[in-house]
């Protein structure tokens, strides 16, 4: 007691005397809470209170859109003296393509873009002329905005031309199968079908992208035909030299279509730029070239690996079983094992739900009796260079005849421009005749004949017969003697070889040759009605069989304008020729022959064609008469 | 509006992506022809609310993403006006305080359209569209009762596309499309 004391005493100058315990009041108007104690205060903060910010939801942007979708903008543009290239404008990308006035250009569109088609103008002089074009999203969403092509009627609204039915039943086929042959006589339309199946797998965004391997003979065709039935569908056609495909394969495109022999020297490259996915759909066109698995092309196919692939053929694979195996190890990997030991029969029982075949015969009532086709051919290599250095040449000289030219010495021209489309004699380069090779084939296998017909002898019928020794032929030319000539149209007629009559002028009215079902022109009389009335020694009374014409034309040469300059005049006047009007009988006009190649007529006399033989140097032949 | 015999005029289809998850939606509005082929497309960048704007729009955030935010800037982006536009989803006619062009909304005989109470007041049925053919199933159609004068005349316009292209087929395209540019990312929200 005494120490607390103490300590009391000692601390009491510093000890506060204790307060009485404290109140507490709160006054409810403060926004803060005031703890007021006697003599003692205490704030406590408000609390702070932060308004959430709530940010408003924008309206969405609108995309560009794609403008009117009904109309392509278009504007030409003249190249030099030749045809115009035309530029569409398109819808998604507009080209960024550079043009202007050249001279002695040739212009090879390798690139179609929904009507639009880009020009790689290479070889002139002063620089090459690029155009690139991109591939925008609005480009991916085209086809998928397309009224879809339905199938279960007969009509099949968005596509350019009625199918037939059994062509709707191939498409309908091909679009059910992610592992199918197509085994259809040549002349039926397997590109056709083919194309509008592609098609509607693009619309319904099963596939985004495609191949189509064809021999060189056909590319041209299938570009054609992808123009014709797939416009929504951007193409790239895969040729030229290395540095050029490689620019090509980058490229976006829906489709790209190139040789076999492009595929095995590109492979790597392909893989490099597409990865190992590769394509959505790989078409194979002559799908027996891959029927040896030893190949490099068949290795180089195998090497893709799309979920749909295709096959098309007009030779009979079912007979051969040993091109199956390798050609199905693609197309449905797994149907044959290693080693096989079944019979042929057991294989076409295998190979049935993926294998559709139809013969002529089997669809000749929805054919019409005579079917046109027109096949256009690309000129390449040294045929290709010489060529254009032949036309380039050629004009030139014209332009320094000026007004001395006369319609002859265009004729001069004119002819041995087209022995070159057929043949370059200097080294035995030929695209038709490669064409030929492939039809040629599938010929033998459906055991038909057919009649090819040409103006010429060395760069034409006879080259032919010389080139294709080994198939015996028969040739019907002026030179024969008449006893010649009936034996030749006899045996033709009547044997079961040869299958193939090579045929000038010379074989004219008259003469029965109803044993064909097929025709080639591999090149053209000045008068188209003159090759109808050759056709017509095949396709009349007599004759049992469907008829298919194939028309060569060799593209981006004179023969492609002359093609333009007839059928626009056909278009017009529904009938080819005007004889009075006319150079003899050629079918074209003075100023039309001057201008097929970018010249003005010189207003000077008229010559007409054959009246004497033109003198053409070079030991060529004039087109026989 | 009188229903021209003309063949110059159009429909619009407005469709949508991920409609029902709000969490991202995208809208497309595309023009077609009467004989179906597409002659104007569009579609909008996405619209990604937060999840704090779900919660605090409520049930008013999908009628105010479909109508306000992208159905109506869609409709006025169009270059060229269509004769109406089609709609799957009935929100969608509250459009019609803000487009000029009558929007109709459509959808299969059978099928039957959930509306609100205060919907049904506004809305009238203008009848049933069927294809003579019998290709495509009877579609019924429906517009608010402000715009229904001008939708009678266009049922005939209706009948005829009907004939040649089913009248639900284009909503599936735009479907499509969106899926790509989903796909492609080529619009950023």
């Amino acid at each position: 007691m005494s120490s607390i004391l103490s300590l009391s005493a000692r601390f009491a100058a510093r000890v506060v005397p204790l307060q009485p315990a404290p109140v507490v009041s709160i006054h409810p108007q403060l926004s803060a809470r005031t703890l007021v104690l006697r003599n003692i205060e205490l704030t406590i903060p408000a609390p702070s209170v932060d308004p959430i910010h709530v940010e408003r939801l924008q309206p969405a942007t609108c995309s560009d859109g794609l403008g009117d979708l009904s109309t392509i903008e278009f504007s030409p543009v003249l190249l030099g003296a030749f045809e115009p290239v035309r530029f569409w404008g398109n819808l998604f990308s507009p080209p960024s393509a550079t043009s202007g006035e050249l001279e002695g250009t040739s212009v090879r569109p390798t690139t179609r873009h929904n009507g639009f088609r880009v020009a790689f103008v290479e070889g002139r002089p002063g620089g090459r002329v690029d155009a690139e074009r991109t591939m925008s999203i609005w480009d991916r969403l085209f086809p998928l905005l397309q009224p879809p092509i339905r199938l279960d009627f007969p009509e099949l609204p968005g596509l350019p031309n009625e199918l037939y039915p059994y062509q709707v039943d191939g498409v309908r086929f091909l679009g059910g199968q992610e592992g199918a042959l197509l085994g259809d006589d040549m002349g039926t339309g397997k590109t056709v079908q083919a194309i509008v199946a592609m098609r509607i797998l693009f619309q319904t965004g099963k596939v985004s992208s495609a191949l189509v391997v064809t021999p060189l003979s056909v590319l041209r065709h299938w570009d054609r035909h992808l123009e014709f039935w797939a416009p929504d569908l951007c193409t790239s056609v895969v040729r030229g030299n290395k540095e050029r495909r490689e620019g090509i394969w980058k490229m976006p495109a829906h489709v790209w279509v190139t040789t076999y022999d492009t595929l095995r020297n590109d492979s790597d490259f392909i893989e490099e730029v597409r990865g190992a996915g590769g394509f959505d759909l790989v078409i194979l066109d002559e799908v027996q070239k891959i029927k040896n698995p030893e190949t490099g092309y068949s290795q180089s196919v195998n090497e893709l690996e799309p979920r749909w692939r295709w096959g098309f053929s007009g030779t009979p694979l079912e007979n051969r079983l040993e091109d199956l195996s390798s050609i199905f190890g693609f197309l449905k990997p797994g149907t044959f094992p290693r080693f096989w030991f079944g019979s042929p029969g057991e294989a076409r029982e295998t190979i049935r739900p993926y294998f559709l075949r139809r013969k002529k015969e089997d669809v000749l009532k929805d054919l019409p009796p005579k079917k046109l086709i027109e096949e256009w051919i690309a000129l390449e290599g040294k045929q290709r260079e010489h060529y254009d250095r032949a036309e380039r040449e050629g004009i030139v000289y014209l332009k320094q005849l000026g007004k001395k030219v006369r319609v002859t010495d265009v004729l001069v021209l004119l002819i041995r421009l087209k022995q070159i489309c057929n043949v370059d004699l200097e080294t035995g380069e030929s695209s038709k005749t490669e064409w030929l090779n492939d039809f040629f084939e599938e010929l033998e296998a459906s055991n038909a004949k057919a009649i090819v017909f040409s103006q010429f002898l060395n760069s034409g019928i006879h080259w032919i017969a010389q080139k294709f020794n080994e198939r015996k032929m028969l040739v019907y030319s002026g030179d024969l003697s008449e006893q010649e000539r009936d034996r030749v149209i006899s045996r033709f007629q009547n044997d079961s070889e040869p299958r193939v009559l090579l045929m000038s002028r010379a074989g004219g009215l008259g003469i029965e040759l109803t044993a064909a079902s097929y025709v080639v022109h591999f090149d053209h009389w000045w008068n188209p009605a003159v090759m109808r009335q050759a056709e017509d020694r095949v396709h009349r009374r007599g004759q049992t069989k469907q008829v298919f014409v194939y028309d060569l034309w060799a593209e981006n040469t004179v023969e492609h304008r002359i093609h333009e300059v007839l059928g626009a005049k056909e278009r017009l006047y529904g009938e080819v020729i005007d004889s009075l009007a006319t150079v003899g009988d050629t079918g074209l006009t003075e100023d039309e022959l001057f201008g097929l190649f970018g010249l003005e007529n010189p207003k000077k006399a008229w010559e007409v064609a054959g009246q004497s033989s033109p003198n053409l140097g070079d030991g060529l032949e004039s087109p026989k008469q | 509006m009188t229903a021209t015999p003309s063949t110059d005029w159009s429909f619009g289809f407005l469709a949508f992506l991920n409609q029902n998850d709000t969490s991202h939606v995208r809208g497309g509005i595309l023009t077609a022809d009467p004989g179906g082929k597409p002659l104007e497309f569009r579609c909008s960048s996405p619209i990604r609310p937060s999840h704090v704007q779900r919660l605090l729009y409520g049930k008013s955030l999908l009628p105010h993403i479909l109508v306000d935010l992208v159905g109506i800037p869609l409709a006025k982006s169009l270059q060229k006006k269509p004769s109406a536009i089609l709609v799957q989803d009935p929100l969608l006619l509250e459009m019609s305080r803000e487009i000029e062009v009558p929007i109709i909304h459509i959808s299969k005989q059978g099928d039957g359209v959930m509306l609100s109470p205060e919907a049904q007041s506004a809305v009238s049925e203008e009848g049933i569209i069927t294809c003579p053919s019998g290709r495509f199933p009877p579609i019924v159609a429906l517009s608010s009762r402000s715009q229904a004068e001008r939708v009678k005349a266009l049922m005939s316009l209706m009948s005829v596309f009907h004939e040649n292209t089913d009248l639900l087929e284009p909503f599936e395209r735009i479907k499509k499309a969106l899926v790509e540019v989903d796909n492609q990312k080529a619009l950023q929200g």
